[in-house]
């Protein structure tokens, strides 16, 4: 089956569903996703560290814009407990995380689900299910992508 | 001086349409005594430098972060990220108690070499402005100052370990406080 293609990716996240201003770290599975951001649609701040990326990211949410974050999945452990601030003042931050064999999201499943109300879905080929699953529910929301998808 | 005093000196000289970002459970609740539309309370220990920075990236209006020297600290990266961000509309406003908030823990603050030293190689400026601090006069002209300062840029401010007590809690609904600031940063 054919890859899906990144600047279809961007395209959905930010002219579809209006996600414009981005922050994250550097993740080598994620290179694809940099290497095709598109400045006319979006903003990019890379971060220091996952913690800095998600505050920037929040602090410009707080605005009213739609805003994610970009990382490892095995990051997300680091900025768990900064997610209770987002439920409680309502601010949903889009999470794009890469996941790869030695790091799986499985491990932290259970404690992302009941302790912060994160939804995540794994990207698969079509897009248009990321909506129904993830994103627009008003909490924080994760897409967990695969190796070799984009 | 104590921290107390320090913010609501701070807080009268700033602009009305200046943003004001409180830090840590203490310093919301000396600044709600002094509560404006501006103003916006965060308590998780660590969010605070980068949530502002995120703000000020989205406002054209001044946004003043005001955290002790145990939370620059803690999240010195931000500094970094501030300092490469070119905001000129934000300014950390540091309260060097040397002393965790919480704990009452020393911090190792106090004894940096230079702490100005060591912001300037990260490219912030910062000016110590304590002295005005001492008379009504200078308290006057620290209006000035403040309403003519521009980012990326650090106040430091020494204030003494104890802290007021018997202060009202920050009686404000989370949601209410978030949709209060979006109101705000958009006017």
């Amino acid at each position: 089956m054919k890859n899906l293609e990144v600047t279809e990716f961007w395209r959905y996240i930010c002219e579809d569903l209006g996600y414009r201003f981005f922050s994250g770290t550097a993740c080598g599975g994620l290179k694809s996703l940099y290497d095709n951001m598109d400045p006319m649609i979006m903003h990019y701040v890379p971060a220091v560290n996952e913690r800095v990326a998600l505050g920037i990211s929040t602090g410009v949410a707080i605005s009213g814009d739609k805003c994610g974050v970009l990382m490892h999945v095995k990051n997300v452990k680091d900025v768990l407990n900064l997610l209770k601030f987002n439920r409680s003042y309502k601010l949903p931050i889009l999470f794009i995380v890469y996941e790869d064999e030695d790091s799986r999201l499985n491990s932290i499943n259970n404690m992302l689900i009941d302790s912060f109300y994160l939804n995540f879905d794994t990207l698969r080929k079509d897009l248009t299910k990321l909506e129904k699953n993830t994103i627009l529910k008003g909490k924080p929301g994760m897409i967990v992508i695969d190796k070799g998808v984009l | 001086m104590k921290r107390f005093t320090a913010v609501r000196g701070f807080l009268d000289a700033l602009k009305e349409e200046d943003i004001a970002i409180f830090s840590s459970n203490e310093t919301n609740k000396e600044a709600f005594q002094y509560d404006r539309d501006g103003n916006f309370y965060v308590f998780e220990e660590g969010l605070a430098p980068s949530l502002a920075l995120g703000m000020a990236m989205a406002t054209k209006k001044r946004v003043f972060m005001f955290c002790d020297d145990s939370e620059l600290l803690r999240e010195f990266g931000v500094t970094a990220q501030m300092s490469v961000s070119k905001c000129n509309n934000i300014i950390f406003v540091v309260f060097n108690r040397g002393y965790h908030e919480e704990s009452g823990s020393p911090t190792i603050f106090k004894e940096l070499y230079s702490p100005k030293g060591v912001l300037f190689n990260l490219g912030i400026v910062t000016h110590d402005l304590t002295h005005y601090f001492k008379t009504k006069k200078m308290l006057r002209e620290l209006k000035n100052v403040v309403r003519g300062l521009k980012g990326p840029l650090c106040i430091m401010l020494n204030v003494d370990k104890g802290l007021k007590k018997g202060l009202n809690d920050v009686d404000i609904l989370e949601e209410d406080l978030k949709n209060r600031m979006t109101g705000f940063m958009i006017s």
